[in-house]
C-alpha cells in the first residue's frame, strides 16, 4: 500500500493542475458572492435608502414637549383673576436615581415631605419607563430649592426645575365660573384626537371657562429635540423650540362686584348673578359656599375632596347654572305677562284676596294671613298676592302659561358650553302625561302660577328673564366674554304689557307695601325687582303658624330666598338675580344682597362713568 | 570569512525585504486603519476599545512580519504539532475555559484571552494542506485518505460545536471543505455529501440550542419579533440603508454610536462603516477585501510547491468565507451566526489568526522558489 509518496515532487504536475482548476471554479464562486453583496448594498442603500434614513432618525431623535404658559384670564377692567406663577419643584429621573430610598430620605431632611407623598412617589416610580421624569408633588420655597441645588452631588437623579403653574388670585370668588386646571386623566386623553394633552407636565381646564376655552388658553407647546441612545437616555439636545403661550382672555366679569357679591352671600349657600341687560355680559356670578381652586390645580388630597363632597351645602355644585329651584314669586311677572298677552286680564282687572281660597276640594293660601282684599294687577305684583295669581293661572290654564314661560328660555340652557348647566323644567299637561304618565290636575295649575310645584328654574334663567323685562322685551344671551356681539332681537310681546309689569316691579321695591321696599336704595338711582320665597316642601298648618320663625324647621326644609331685579329704574342697565338656599323669605335675605350689588353698581359703575 | 557571512546575511535580509509582497502588506495596513477609525467613530472617541484594537493590531502585525520571514517549511514541518496543540487547547477549554454568553470559548492566560476555536480554522487548513501535499494524487479519493481527512476535520468541528459556537464551527467546516475542494476531492463526494446534509437538516435543527433555532426561524420570517430576536438585523439594515449613496460622513453615524445596533464593535462593525461611508465606501471596502483575496490567490499561483498553493488558496477561501458570512449576516441575506469581519471587527484571537495566516502567505511568497 503506497498511499504516501516519499518525495512530494512525484506526480507534481497533475496535482498542481487539479489544484489550479479547482481554484478557478472557487474564484468564480467568490466573484458571484461579492457581486451579490454589492447588489444587496445597492438595494439597501440606494433603493431603500430613504426608508432607512427615516427609520434611523426615528430611532435617534425623541421630542420632549414642554407645556406653554397658560393664557391669563382678566376681568373687564384688565384685572388679573387667573395668572401663572413660578414654582420651584423637583423631578426624579428614573434610571438616574440609583437608590430611591436614600434619595427620598435625604430629600426629606431638606423638605420635610409628607409620608403620603413619599409612599405615592415610591409606588408611582415603579410604573415609570426608564429615563422618564417624575415630578414630586410639592412646591418648594426658594430656600428649600437652593438647598437642594447645592446638595445635588449626593442626590443622584434629582432634577430641580422651575415651572410656570396656574395661580388663581381669587380662588373662592371665581371658582365656579373660571373652574380650574388639572393633570389630564385617562378620560381626557382618550377624548383627545391629537397628542397635545400628552405633553409632560401639561395642565388642562377641568371645569368652567378654563375647560371651555382650554384650547385658546393652553397655547402651543414648545419642544426640545434630543438625540437618544438605544436605552432611551438623552445624549444631546439637538434643538429647542419655544412654545407660544396661550392668549390672554378678557372676560365680562367685574372683579370688584364679584368680590362684593361673594362677601354679601357670605354664609348662605346660594348664588347671585349680575348681568348687563343689553349685551348679556355677565358682570358677576358667584356660587356659595365655594372652594379653593388653587388646591385643585395641584391635585387636592382625597380627604379634602371627600370633605367637599360630603358638605350638605354642596360647594362643588355651580349653583347659578346647575341649581334648579322652584322660582316662587319671581315668576309672577312672567305669569302676569302671559295673562296680559293672552288678554285674560288687563291692568285694571281686580280680584278679591281673603288670604285663602278653596278650590277643587283643596285649600290654597296667600302668604299674607287675612289677605290683601280687592287687589289689581299692579298691586298683586307689588305685594306678591298669591290668591290673585292663582286666579290668573286658573283663567289662563297651564299650557298657555307654559308657552309664555318658555319664551324666556326656561326649560332650556342659556349658555352653549357649560356642560354642568341644567335646563330647569316648565311643566304642562303634555309633559306630565309623557313623563309622569298622569293627567294634569287643576290644582297644579294654581301653584304653577306662584312658581311652585313642578316648575324649576336656574338663577341664570331668572336673571336672563328679568333682564329681558328690563330692556323692554328684547332677548338677551348671557355671555362671559366681551368680544361677542350679542344682537338684540325683539321678543314677541307687546311693549305696553312689559311696561305695565316693569312699573309694578318698580312699585314693589320703591313704594311702601312693596315686598322689597325694605331693601330700596334711597339715592337718585333706584332699582326695581321681585322677591320670591320658594317652598321646598308643602307646608303644614303648624308650619304656617310657625312661619314667623323659619329657622324652626330643619335646614333642608327651609324656604329658598329669591330676588330678581333691575336698575336703575329710569334707564335700566343691570339685572340681578339672587338665590339664597333655605334662607327664609326673599325680602329678608335675597333682596338686601341684590340691593348692595345695585348700590355698588350705581355708585361705582354709573356715577363714575 | 565571518565578516562576509554576516554581510551576505544582511544582503539576504535586504533581498528578502525587497521580495516581500508589499501590496498585500499595504492592503492589510489600510484595512487595519479603517478598522481603528471605525471603532473610534462608533464610540465617538470615548472609551478605549479603539486603542486596545490598535495595540492588538500592532502586536499582530509584528507577528505577521516574524511569520513572514519564517521559512514556510517550518509550518509544513510542524503542521501536525500545531494541529494537535490546538486540539489539546480545545479539550482543555472544556475544563478551564471562561464562560461568556452561555459558551466556553476563551482560555484565560492572565493578561490576554485566547479563543482556540479561532486558531483551529488555521490549524485545519495547515493540517489538510500538509496531508494532501503528502497524499498521492491518485489516492485523493481513496477511502483511507477520506477517512483520515474526515477525522481531522470532525474532531475540531465537533469540539467547537459543543462549546457551543455555531459560527466558528461552520467556518471550520467551511474552511476544511474548501481545502478538500481545492485538493481535488471528487465532485460526486461533494454532491452526495450535500444531499446527505440536506436530508439530515431536520435532525441538525432538532439538535440545535434554542437560541440557534430562534435565529434560523427568524431568518425565514423577517417581520417577526422586531424588538427581540430580529432586532439586530433590522437595526443593522437601518444603519446600512440610512447611509445612502455617500454616507452620513465620518463620525456622523448614529445607529451604532447610540447602541441601536448590538455587537456594534464586533460582528456588526460593517453596519457602522456603511452608515458613515455609504454605498461608495462600502463598495470600496468590498473591493479592498476582494483585492486581498486576489493577491493571496496570486501568491498561491506563483508558489512552486503544492503545500503553499493549497494553503494560500484555502486561506483565501477561508478569508472569503468570513467576509461572505459576515456581510451576508449584517445585510440580512444570511441568518445571524457569530462570525466577525476579519481585521475590522474588534477581537484579538481572530485578528491574530488572520495575521498569522497572512504571515504564512507572505512566507510562501518569500520562499516560493523552494520545494518542500
Amino acid at each position: 500500500m503506497k498511499l504516501f509518496k516519499h518525495r512530494p515532487t512525484e506526480g507534481y504536475q497533475t496535482k498542481t493542475s487539479i489544484i489550479n482548476r479547482r481554484k478557478a471554479i472557487l474564484t468564480t464562486a467568490k466573484y458571484t458572492f461579492f457581486g451579490l453583496i454589492g447588489l444587496r448594498l445597492l438595494w439597501l442603500q440606494v433603493f431603500q435608502g430613504n426608508k432607512y434614513s427615516i427609520l434611523s432618525d426615528r430611532n435617534r431623535f425623541k421630542e420632549w414637549k414642554i407645556a406653554a404658559e397658560r393664557g391669563l384670564i382678566l376681568d373687564r377692567f384688565n384685572n388679573k383673576i387667573a395668572e401663572n406663577r413660578q414654582l420651584y419643584r423637583i423631578a426624579l429621573i428614573k434610571g438616574d436615581v440609583t437608590d430611591l430610598d436614600f434619595v427620598l430620605t435625604t430629600l426629606n431632611k431638606f423638605l420635610r415631605l409628607d409620608n403620603e407623598i413619599i409612599e405615592k412617589t415610591k409606588t408611582d416610580f415603579t410604573k415609570l419607563r426608564k429615563f422618564q421624569p417624575y415630578v414630586i408633588n410639592k412646591n418648594l420655597t426658594w430656600s428649600e430649592f437652593s438647598k437642594i441645588n447645592s446638595n445635588l452631588f449626593i442626590l443622584n437623579g434629582v432634577q430641580p426645575f422651575i415651572s410656570m403653574e396656574r395661580h388663581y388670585n381669587y380662588p373662592y370668588e371665581f371658582a365656579h365660573v373660571l373652574g380650574y386646571v388639572g393633570v389630564p386623566n385617562e378620560n381626557d386623553l382618550q377624548n383627545q384626537k391629537d397628542d397635545l394633552f400628552r405633553t409632560p407636565g401639561i395642565k388642562i381646564g377641568k371645569l368652567g371657562i378654563e375647560k371651555i376655552l382650554n384650547r385658546e388658553l393652553i397655547g402651543t407647546p414648545g419642544f426640545t429635540r434630543f438625540e437618544v441612545n438605544a436605552a432611551g437616555r438623552a445624549v444631546r439636545t439637538v434643538e429647542f423650540i419655544d412654545g407660544v403661550s396661550g392668549n390672554a382672555l378678557k372676560t365680562s366679569l367685574d372683579l370688584e362686584l364679584q368680590k362684593l357679591t361673594y362677601q354679601k352671600l357670605g354664609r348662605y349657600a346660594g348664588s347671585a348673578i349680575a348681568m348687563d341687560i343689553k349685551t348679556g355680559e355677565v358682570l358677576a356670578c358667584v356660587s356659595t359656599p365655594s372652594f379653593d381652586t388653587n388646591k385643585f390645580a395641584f391635585g387636592i388630597t382625597q380627604p379634602e375632596f371627600n370633605e367637599l363632597l360630603k358638605n350638605e351645602r354642596k360647594p362643588l355644585i355651580n349653583k347659578f347654572l346647575s341649581g334648579q329651584y322652584s322660582p316662587g314669586s319671581v315668576v309672577k311677572p312672567i305669569i302676569a305677562l302671559a295673562a296680559l298677552e293672552n288678554k285674560i286680564v288687563d291692568q285694571d282687572y281686580t280680584h278679591f284676596c281673603s288670604g285663602k281660597i278653596e278650590l277643587y276640594g283643596q285649600e290654597f293660601y296667600c302668604w299674607k294671613d287675612g289677605g290683601h282684599g280687592r287687589i289689581n294687577l299692579k298691586d298683586a305684583i307689588k305685594k306678591s298676592c298669591d290668591i290673585y295669581f292663582y286666579e290668573v293661572a286658573r283663567l289662563l290654564g297651564v299650557d298657555r302659561l307654559a308657552e309664555t314661560i318658555r319664551k324666556f328660555n326656561f326649560g332650556q340652557t342659556t349658555l352653549k358650553d357649560f356642560d354642568e348647566e341644567k335646563k330647569g323644567l316648565v311643566p304642562d299637561t303634555k309633559w306630565k302625561k309623557n313623563v309622569l304618565g298622569k293627567p294634569w290636575l287643576l290644582g297644579e295649575t294654581l301653584i304653577t302660577g306662584i312658581g311652585q310645584g313642578y316648575i324649576l328654574a336656574t338663577p341664570m334663567q331668572i336673571c336672563k328673564s328679568i333682564a329681558e323685562f328690563a330692556n323692554g322685551g328684547y332677548a338677551v344671551n348671557p355671555t362671559f366674554y366681551l368680544d361677542e356681539k350679542s344682537k338684540l332681537s325683539r321678543m314677541d310681546f307687546d311693549a305696553e304689557n312689559i311696561k305695565i309689569i316693569n312699573e309694578a316691579l318698580v312699585a314693589a321695591t320703591n313704594e311702601p307695601g312693596g315686598t322689597s321696599y325694605g331693601s330700596r336704595l334711597s339715592g337718585k338711582l333706584r332699582f326695581a325687582g321681585k322677591t320670591g320665597t320658594s317652598q321646598v316642601t308643602k307646608l303644614t298648618i303648624k308650619d304656617r303658624e310657625d312661619n314667623a320663625n323659619p329657622n324652626s324647621r330643619e335646614y333642608k326644609y327651609r324656604d329658598h330666598s329669591l330676588f330678581a331685579g333691575f336698575g336703575p329704574v329710569e334707564e335700566p342697565k343691570y339685572a340681578v338675580a339672587v338665590v339664597a338656599e333655605h334662607a327664609g323669605p326673599g325680602s329678608r335675605v335675597a333682596a338686601p344682597i341684590a340691593s348692595s350689588m345695585f348700590d355698588f353698581l350705581f355708585k361705582k359703575r354709573i356715577s363714575n362713568a | 570569512m565571518r565578516e562576509t557571512v554576516k554581510i551576505s546575511k544582511i544582503f539576504l535580509l535586504i533581498e528578502k525585504f525587497q521580495k516581500l509582497d508589499r501590496s498585500l502588506i499595504y492592503m492589510i495596513l489600510v484595512l487595519g486603519l479603517i478598522s481603528i477609525l471605525s471603532l473610534y467613530s462608533i464610540d465617538k472617541g470615548q472609551g478605549t476599545i479603539y486603542l486596545k484594537h490598535l495595540v492588538r493590531f500592532i502586536f499582530a502585525f509584528l507577528i505577521l512580519i516574524i511569520v513572514a520571514f519564517t521559512h514556510v517549511n517550518f509550518w509544513y514541518r510542524y503542521a501536525y504539532h500545531f494541529y494537535f496543540l490546538i486540539l489539546f487547547l480545545l479539550v482543555v477549554l472544556k475544563f478551564v475555559g471562561v464562560t461568556a454568553k452561555g459558551a466556553q470559548r476563551w482560555l484565560d492566560f492572565g493578561f490576554f484571552h485566547v479563543q482556540p476555536s479561532e486558531v483551529a480554522k488555521l490549524a485545519i487548513i495547515l493540517v489538510l494542506a500538509k496531508f494532501y501535499n503528502l497524499v498521492k494524487v491518485e489516492n485523493t479519493n481513496k477511502i483511507f485518505s477520506l477517512l483520515v481527512a474526515a477525522i481531522l476535520i470532525l474532531i475540531p468541528f465537533l469540539l467547537v460545536l459543543r462549546q457551543p459556537d455555531l459560527g466558528t464551527a461552520v467556518l471550520i467546516l467551511g474552511a476544511a471543505l474548501g481545502t478538500l475542494w481545492i485538493v481535488g476531492l471528487n465532485r460526486k463526494i461533494f454532491i452526495s455529501g450535500f444531499i446527505i446534509v440536506i436530508l439530515c437538516l431536520p435532525f441538525i435543527f432538532a439538535g440545535m440550542k434554542p437560541y440557534q433555532k430562534q435565529r434560523v426561524i427568524n431568518f425565514f420570517d423577517k417581520e417577526r419579533d422586531p424588538l427581540g430576536a430580529n432586532y439586530q438585523v433590522i437595526q443593522s439594515k437601518i444603519g446600512i440603508g440610512s447611509g445612502g449613496i455617500f454616507g452620513k460622513g465620518y463620525l456622523r453615524g448614529s445607529q451604532s454610536s447610540l447602541d441601536f445596533v448590538p455587537e456594534n464593535h464586533t460582528d456588526f462593525v460593517f453596519s457602522h462603516f456603511a452608515e458613515e461611508f455609504g454605498l461608495i465606501g462600502s463598495l470600496l471596502l468590498l473591493w479592498l477585501f476582494f483585492s486581498i483575496i486576489k493577491r493571496v490567490t496570486l501568491i498561491g499561483d506563483q508558489s512552486k510547491n503544492n503545500f503553499s498553493k493549497i494553503f494560500c488558496y484555502a486561506f483565501a477561501f477561508n478569508f472569503f468565507l468570513y467576509i461572505a458570512i459576515n456581510l451576508g449576516m449584517v445585510t440580512g441575506l444570511l441568518p445571524v451566526v457569530g462570525v466577525p469581519l476579519p481585521i475590522l471587527s474588534y477581537g484579538g484571537t481572530a485578528m491574530l489568526t488572520n495575521m498569522i495566516g497572512f504571515g504564512i502567505v507572505l512566507s510562501s511568497k518569500l520562499y516560493n522558489e523552494d520545494f518542500i
